[in-house]
């Protein structure tokens, strides 16, 4: 074994360097869900993962936004993330802050105090008035750097037109600023004259020595032309050669992060019918999830179960979670109507994906009649993976019957069973909610330890049963009774303990990173939080 | 062999030693699985084992559904999801779940039901006049039809997936 190991030393040291690219066995959290498979997994071990101590855990310092105005604060959508002692963060006031992971002093803002803040003059909804990017951590030349997609009205028609940033992440300074990459030629709602795009909640994907970053628009008035674009890793400068639409005309809307298997990029869209009123374009590949050439952005395959006669919007906006499972890559995604969707990454090109599985397995692709509803509901957050494990906020069993009381629920899947049925590893509705739309953010999850926030500003954790018996048991399906769930022919799953929760201060929307025994998580009250047992 | 001319025998072990702490640290990943040329899966940090089937005296936890269906005779669960009465007819909306490999015994609704497959399969044996052994349907997602007043029917599910069938019944006061 060790003189095997003796020989491929060139190899393991490669998958070192080129590990810096994607840290997906990374300590800190330099990504949006941790690294470019989107596994929002911790893989090393830390206080974090010993459920013995996670019950001590609490907050070392917070920090929050400044206000924006008499009486006015934003608050937090990006996510942060964390490198070499540094935690950095773009507030809802439009401004990229850095501060020292341990002691929460900060440590510079870009832009800085007294200049103008990266905001757009079209505002709607949180994805609009500030940063709400994740930013990421890479390498440029010898030098660190954050990077981030922001609005800027310094450039192009002054209306706060989307572009990315690279910053140095020792000082703030900057590194370089792509051209712009999402168009705002005005501010009329509804105008199909002007460009409404933005970048918005899509955190940048580094690969390959480019950049990947997903265009979509504001708050649907009207949808846009939805795209990835590409950028130089070391410039800033467009990658001409590279482009993927969502639809000819508009439609398709990147609203999340683009991710990869490490072969390809991928990623999901969102509507399409709204803005064709007059039928179907002739490029339609909204409401998908996508495997695009890295180097060109060709469609490799599109995975598309919601046709455009059914389309009432049901954005597919969680994103892509590459599950590195003991059956193989799986590309799963929970989709804005509830449904989960696991697709292997073969065959490369040229063919329908394999869809490994969906759940439930009603069947795709739906088609008018079937009975089925396929509309703005809010399943819209990133799932984790660990392991063969996918946990994500979806519809359950009851997803035709009884859709909406799933938002405040986790399912986790083993991605590899065999049916439906024991695909279900456990279900946990999980407390300090109001049960609506948004009650939880995305998870994360390091070794079986999941960590979710709530719209109350509840942080809990939730033990998978491996790690941590369950409380007790419940039916598969979230309608059935425990009592009656045998009778109707339904396997119990484990309902997971929860090992801790920790109140906060206002609606957490983004994830929770879990870096070196630390947690940092943001509230949409402008509080930044290090918790640690 | 051809890496050894690439690095030297003491070179390679000082990089051994050096990497040791990373390879053991936890970082049993997606870099270490894929330099050795071995399956993700051996290298695990838990999550890939399916749990054990709870047995059958598991304990059942406190969660209880906010809409929860009721027995409703062998094989069925029902529950009502909305009514209504509305110029003197009482009009009902019901979800009937028949589970994997059930069926259900003879049902009766009153008034008129209207249904509507909303998920799974099976067949519908509805009482007819003019056949003794009834009439039978095949349901997919999407199939509808009607029970006339006091009509009959049972329902088998023959696939592994639960039947969600949604009824609207419209009978006069």
């Amino acid at each position: 074994m060790r003189s095997c190991s003796i020989q491929r030393l060139p190899a393991i040291l490669a998958f070192v360097a080129t590990g810096s690219l994607l840290s997906s066995c990374s300590k800190e959290w330099e990504t949006f869900r941790h690294d470019g498979l989107r596994t929002g997994h911790q893989p090393n071990r830390s206080a974090l993962s010993d459920p013995s101590r996670v019950d001590t855990l609490h907050v070392a310092w917070q920090w929050q936004l400044p206000p924006v105005g008499a009486n006015q604060r934003r608050g937090f959508r990006s996510s942060p993330v964390v490198d070499d002692g540094r935690v950095y963060i773009g507030g809802g006031d439009g401004r990229l802050y850095a501060f020292n992971a341990a002691t929460g002093a900060l440590l510079w803002q870009y832009p800085p105090p007294g200049q103008q803040p990266l905001t757009s003059l079209f505002n709607c909804n949180p994805s609009s008035y500030g940063i709400a990017s994740s930013p990421t951590v890479a390498s440029i030349g010898s030098t660190k750097a954050v990077i981030f997609g922001a609005p800027d009205r310094s450039v192009g028609t002054g209306l706060g037109e989307g572009r990315l940033f690279a910053l140095n992440a020792a000082t703030g300074g900057v590194i370089w600023k792509s051209p712009v990459l999402a168009q705002v030629t005005g501010t009329t709602w509804g105008s199909t004259t002007e460009l409404h795009q933005q970048i918005g909640y899509s955190a940048p994907l580094v690969f390959d020595d480019k950049i990947y970053i997903g265009v979509a628009d504001h708050c649907d008035n009207p949808i846009q032309q939805g795209r990835v674009k590409a950028v130089d890793l070391q410039t800033g400068g467009l990658i001409a050669g590279f482009d993927f639409v969502g639809a000819s005309t508009r439609g398709g809307g990147v609203w999340t992060y683009p991710t990869t298997d490490l072969s390809s990029v991928y990623t999901t869209t969102g509507n399409i019918s709204s803005g064709n009123p007059g039928g179907e374009p002739p490029v339609n590949n909204a409401l998908a999830m996508v495997r695009l050439d890295r180097d060109t952005g060709d469609l490799r395959w599109k995975h598309q179960p919601v046709p455009f006669e059914l389309d009432a919007d049901p954005d597919w906006a969680s994103g892509i979670t590459t599950v590195l499972s003991r059956c193989g890559t799986l590309m799963t995604s929970t989709m804005k109507d509830g449904w989960t969707y696991a697709v292997r990454p073969e065959p490369a090109a040229g063919a329908s994906p394999s869809v490994a599985w969906q759940f439930p397995a009603t069947g795709f692709p739906f088609t008018p009649g079937d009975g089925t509803v396929h509309g703005d509901t809010r399943f819209l957050r990133a799932g984790a993976a660990w392991g063969s494990t996918f946990i994500t906020t979806a519809g359950g069993l009851n997803t035709t019957t009884n859709l909406t009381p799933n938002y405040p629920r986790l399912h986790a899947f083993d991605v590899c069973a065999t049916n439906q049925l024991n695909r279900v590893r456990w279900i946990k509705d999980v407390p300090h909610t109001t049960g609506g739309a948004y009650s939880l953010g995305p998870p994360t999850v390091t070794r079986g330890i999941v960590y979710v926030g709530t719209n109350q500003g509840w942080l809990v954790l939730i033990s998978d049963p491996s790690v941590h018996a369950p409380d007790g048991y419940r039916c598969v399906h979230p309608d059935v009774s425990a009592a009656l769930c045998g009778f109707a022919g339904l396997p119990l799953v484990a309902d997971p303990h929860i090992l801790a929760e920790v109140q906060l201060a206002g609606s957490i929307q983004t994830e929770p990173v879990l870096a070196k025994g630390r947690v940092f998580v943001a509230t949409d009250s402008g509080w930044l939080y290090m918790l640690e047992p | 062999m051809a890496h050894d001319k690439i690095l030297s025998l003491p070179v390679q072990m000082f990089l051994l030693t050096a990497l040791m702490p990373w390879s053991i640290s936890g970082c049993q990943y997606f870099e270490r699985a894929a330099a050795l040329d071995r399956p993700i899966w051996e290298f695990d940090t838990g999550g890939h084992d399916p749990l054990p089937a709870p047995s059958v005296e598991a304990a059942h936890s406190s969660y209880e559904p906010q809409t929860p269906y009721s027995e409703f005779g062998e094989g069925a669960l029902m529950r009502s999801v909305a009514q209504t009465v509305q110029d003197g007819q009482a009009i009902e909306i019901r979800d009937l779940l028949v589970g994997p490999n059930k069926k259900t015994e003879e049902l009766r609704l009153p008034g008129t039901v209207v249904f509507t497959v909303l998920s799974g399969s099976g067949m519908a044996r509805i009482a007819s006049d003019s056949d003794e052994h009834g009439r039978i349907i095949e349901l997919n997602q999407g199939t509808s039809g009607v029970f006339a007043p006091g009509q009959s029917f049972s329902i088998s599910n023959s696939s592994d997936l639960p039947l969600d069938i949604r009824l609207r019944s419209f009978a006069t006061q």
